[in-house]
């Protein structure tokens, strides 16, 4: 039963109180005077396309549908989200980032006040997302009253099995190689980390260039060699939940944070730095090596970037300048951040008609299919490519490619609709469009992270599933704030910024809130 | 430089056959042919096709003596219109609140002595001393995305202030400087096009907010004597932007706007299967049940003009320098001028008129024709072939000619071939474009009936391997023939080419 919702600071916005009205009428169908359903969406992904190709309006012919498409800001998508949640005007299909840390105030809220629709029951007549839902790790948590509230984004519908995040280093392996500290396959322990560190900051000091930088929203990357979690809640030996941030491991890594400013490895403009200006001092040589989140986009964006910054340096070998870098950490493993398989989720308006979901659902079970999946990464038979043999040949007028020989970007609006259910690494190795080096080098990279894992050489830092998607009373409040004023005092402590010894900064964990939330969750979790 | 001529006479020498010009056949069923009968008169008057010139957001950036090098490319590629965009930010200072939220007390100076009005200014009085029509227009409401300094961004162009500062500003441009060339207003880019809040000032922007700031601004020209300018509506992007905008405007804005005006940026597959002609002819009959007047007191135009595929996130075109860009982009002018678009405008000019700003860099939007910027490489600071197809297309379809369509037989060979030809109203200039977007060659036999003065024809061939240049590095004729256009023209044209042909050099 709807109801009309009192927000109690629920959402990240910290609204305070706000009454929205969740008694809406239902929304009308409404239609093309071609006959076409017409569907609102608005999805992060949209950001760079404005539909009306011949691909999108294929998909609308074939499924009697007319689309529209607004998209978000990134830096404020969750803003943006909530915002029109609360304001009662989101699109009939929309998108949001859901996470463990705000699972409570976002999706389980809105499911709860039916402020989204829930799935079918029976989802039998979309085989393709049955399997997808069926595989998506944490499948359970998110599940309200039995129901499921949306769909969550597979990150690779052929490949379920990820359970790191790519968050690591890469280097300039040419700079290494010319100044003598290359190990190779490039792995190194953390001694010869360090002292690869302190020699390209001799090497570019002069030049006013740095050995080390982490990505704005990763700093300090140090602290996931030594602490247990990524986040807030720990672990003590006896299995009790505990503030991860004044744990000796924590402590340890921050520690060591500092040190590796004091020593002078890190750029001087981390603390200050907006997004992105850490990833542009490395692509524009002002920086050794790079923590980052090491994703195929990301990657490649580096490396394009990479090559036409050094489009005039003699010799520049682009591999030997974005190179993946194995660090073990003085425990002697490697270690990288859990995650799940999956990253946000589809949501479909509470008012929109049964009629309308289902053919939603419709459209994004055929691109998840070898039909739709070929047509949103190659287009037409007979324009686009044809099958030769049983294979996919594609021509070239159809294909061009730039002055470099390199393929040309191509607009295709399925693609973006499929990336309402996968995040396409599923269609990374046919797309003509992909650096089929870069994806071997990374796939290359991820089978040697899985046989670490394998041989216990490598330490995922999750926490468990039982604390994380916990919706008890003071923790859905509470633990969005915590992790930030978290991420705030250890930066104070790590630039001696308002924070300078490690009591003061424990000091700062050391209060009722996180006292409540704690023993809320132990008392949940019977520890 | 010169092009391979080697290459190209292989590939058509031979092919390329003359014989006694046919007369009048108004049905035609030998798929080869392609007839252009006089009556068959497509547009009357042609508005011209021309290019984006904006103003230049630093002219410091570029090469010694590049401003020469602008003009001279300018000089050849003989554009009939420009589009010239500014921001407001850049001459508007000293703004005053006066502390309230009253937006009628709020006072402000113009600067027209830095850098951008001096480059603005330039541009202006090329194009008053060479006959070149200019929409000029402002991006956007003042402010950034970081900073709404004049809170505008709510109300964006329906903002009281927006007429004023249009209104002062074509004031010290027309009626003080005399830039008469300055033939349309454009009240802002792409209203249409949203973004997100955070990424994009007009996020806010909806059809009522736009088409309140034309009225104000329309009134508060008129107040002033400007009357002979007029409204571009709506700028729009995109079929689904032009749609909801041309056919409101076409309905209840008819007295203030002066000109339909949209941005197309295509896949390549809509021009190579002609779905743009068939998009345009069906956005153009819709308007005209509203507005009798189209395509006679009024006129639809394409003020952007591009593809879109090969756009990289950092809004660069990536095939801008293939040969096949240009002969897509001549198909596109081709099935737009067919369509009844009166005038094109190419984006754009030179990468050096615009950048991507981002949090840690700044990029030029490389869609030029070339490149003026000192850090650009060698080979982007050439000529790009879209350069050479543009200036041939703006010298054969002159502003003020007569645009004929073809009459050719029905056959699947035709889906992927367009002609367009073009007449002076004094019979002086005129000649034909072909393109055969097909992934197959065609042969055709070439018809002008519409008499053209001249006894040469000049045949110039445009894909990968065939197009010359001369030493100047601009495009010369394949082939100079002693007939006249008039004659049967017979060509084997090549999958991925244009033709043209003119009774003058070009």
């Amino acid at each position: 039963m709807r109801k009309s919702i009192l927000l109690l600071a629920a959402t990240s916005m910290a609204l305070g109180l706000l009454t929205v009205s969740g008694c809406s009428n239902n929304k009308k169908d409404k239609y093309t005077k071609d006959g076409k359903l017409m569907v609102s969406m608005r999805n992060l992904y949209f950001s760079s396309y404005k539909g009306g190709d011949s691909y999108i309006e294929e998909v609308e012919n074939k499924f009697k549908l007319k689309f529209s498409f607004e998209t978000y800001d990134w830096a404020n998508w969750e803003t943006q989200v909530t915002g029109s949640i609360n304001g009662q005007n989101m699109e009939d299909v929309f998108h949001a980032n859901i996470d463990s840390y705000n699972f409570a105030t976002t999706y389980k809220f809105w499911a709860e006040e039916e402020l989204v629709k829930p799935l079918p029951e029976d989802m039998s007549k979309w085989p393709n997302i049955q399997t997808v839902l069926e595989n998506t790790s944490n499948i359970e948590s998110l599940k309200v009253n039995g129901r499921l509230y949306g769909l969550p984004i597979a990150k690779n519908t052929t490949d379920y099995s990820t359970s790191f995040s790519p968050f690591t280093y890469i280097y300039r392996r040419d700079w290494a190689k010319k100044w003598g500290v290359y190990k190779e396959n490039d792995e190194y322990t953390w001694a010869e980390f360090e002292a690869l560190l302190e020699k390209f900051k001799v090497e570019l000091a002069p030049y006013n260039k740095y050995a080390l930088a982490d990505v704005e929203w990763g700093f300090p990357s140090i602290p996931n060699f030594y602490k247990q979690v990524p986040h807030c809640f720990a672990q003590d030996n006896t299995g009790k939940y505990v503030c991860n941030y004044t744990t000796d491991e924590y402590v340890a890594g921050l520690n060591k944070s500092q040190d590796f400013m004091s020593n002078g490895w890190y750029h001087p403009d981390q603390n200050s730095a907006a997004d992105g200006v850490m990833n542009a001092k490395y692509y524009s040589n002002q920086v050794g090596v790079l923590y980052e989140n090491l994703s195929y986009s990301n990657y490649i964006a580096l490396k394009n970037n990479l090559r036409k910054t050094n489009v005039d340096t003699p010799n520049f070998e682009i591999n030997d300048a974005i190179a993946l870098m194995k660090i073990k950490g003085e425990n002697n493993k490697y270690s990288l951040e859990g995650t799940d398989n999956w990253f946000s989720m589809t949501f479909f308006d509470y008012r929109i008609s049964d009629n309308k979901q289902e053919k939603m659902l419709d459209v994004l079970d055929w691109l998840l299919s070898e039909e739709g999946t070929r047509f949103s990464v190659y287009g037409f038979e007979g324009y686009d490519y044809d099958v030769v043999g049983g294979e996919v040949v594609i021509k070239p007028e159809a294909w061009p490619k730039d002055t470099n020989g390199e393929y040309a970007p191509k607009d295709n609006g399925a693609s973006y609709l499929r990336n309402l259910i996968s995040l396409g690494y599923d269609t990374l190795e046919m797309n003509p469009l992909t650096d089929k080096d870069a994806v071997d080098y990374l796939n290359a990279w991820d089978a040697e992270m899985k046989t670490a894992l394998a041989n216990n050489e490598l330490r995922v830092l999750k926490e468990t599933s039982e604390v994380m998607w916990l919706t008890t009373q003071k923790k859905s409040l509470n633990a969005n704030n915590m992790r930030e004023t978290a991420l705030k005092n250890v930066m104070k402590y790590v630039y001696k910024n308002g924070i300078t010894t490690i009591d003061d900064f424990k000091s700062k964990f050391n209060n009722k809130t996180w006292q409540e939330v704690l023993d809320e969750i132990n008392a949940a979790t019977g520890h | 430089m010169i092009k391979p001529l080697k290459l190209a006479l292989l590939g058509v020498v031979g092919l390329l056959s003359l014989s006694a010009c046919s007369q009048g056949r108004r049905k035609v069923t030998d798929k080869a042919e392609v007839h252009f009968y006089k009556e068959d008169i497509n547009q009357q008057s042609f508005g011209g096709l021309g290019v984006e010139w904006g103003a230049y957001e630093d002219t410091d950036k570029l090469i010694e003596g590049g401003w020469d090098l602008v003009l001279k490319h300018m000089d050849h590629l003989g554009a009939a219109r420009i589009r010239l965009m500014i921001n407001y930010d850049w001459f508007c200072q000293n703004f005053d609140d006066k502390g309230d939220f009253d937006k009628t007390n709020d006072t402000w100076t113009y600067n027209y002595t830095n850098k951008y009005a001096k480059n603005m200014i330039e541009i202006l009085e090329y194009c008053q001393t060479h006959n070149i029509d200019v929409a000029f227009g402002a991006w956007n409401v003042i402010g950034t995305l970081g900073n709404d300094v004049w809170n505008m961004m709510d109300e964006v162009t329906s903002d009281i202030r927006w007429a004023k500062i249009s209104a002062d500003t074509l004031d010290f441009l027309v009626n003080k400087k005399g830039f008469t060339c300055i033939k349309w207003f454009v009240s802002s880019n792409e209203p249409n096009w949203l973004g997100a809040q955070g990424a994009s000032k007009n996020f806010n922007n909806t059809y009522e907010k736009w088409a309140q700031g034309v009225k104000n601004v329309r009134k508060a020209f008129d107040e002033i004597g400007l009357q002979k300018v007029g409204i571009v509506g709506g700028d729009t992007t995109g079929f689904e932007g032009c749609e909801e905008y041309l056919l409101n405007i076409s309905k209840g804005l008819k007295k203030e706007v002066a000109d339909y005006g949209a941005h197309l940026y295509l896949s390549n597959i809509m021009v190579d299967r002609g779905q743009m002609y068939d998009g345009i002819v069906d956005l153009y009959s819709r308007i005209k049940k509203n507005d009798k007047r189209l395509g006679k007191t009024i006129q639809a135009d394409i003020w952007e003009a591009g593809l879109r595929d090969g756009k990289t996130a950092l809004d660069c075109q990536t095939l801008i320098g293939t040969a096949n860009y240009a002969v897509r982009m001549t198909d596109y002018t081709l099935q737009a001028l067919a369509a009844g678009i009166n005038g094109i405008c190419y984006w754009d000019f030179d990468d050096a008129m615009h950048f991507m700003y981002t949090n840690n860099s700044v990029t030029p939007k490389e869609w030029g024709m070339f490149s003026s910027l000192a850090e650009a490489s060698a080979g982007a600071q050439e000529l790009r072939p879209w350069y050479h197809t543009s200036s041939l297309l703006c010298h054969l379809f002159k502003k003020g000619n007569k645009i004929l369509s073809p009459v050719m037989a029905e056959d699947d060979e035709n889906q992927t071939f367009r002609s367009v030809a073009t007449v002076s109203q004094d019979g002086k200039q005129g000649g034909f474009a072909a393109v055969n977007a097909g992934f197959k060659s065609v042969t055709k036999n070439f018809f002008l009936t519409e008499k053209v003065e001249g006894e040469q024809t000049y045949v110039y061939i445009f894909n990968e391997n065939s197009y010359r240049l001369g030493d100047d590095g601009y495009i010369i004729p394949n082939y100079v023939i002693d007939k006249s256009i008039n004659n049967e023209f017979k060509l084997e044209i090549p999958s991925s080419t244009a033709v043209v042909f003119s009774n003058e050099r070009l």
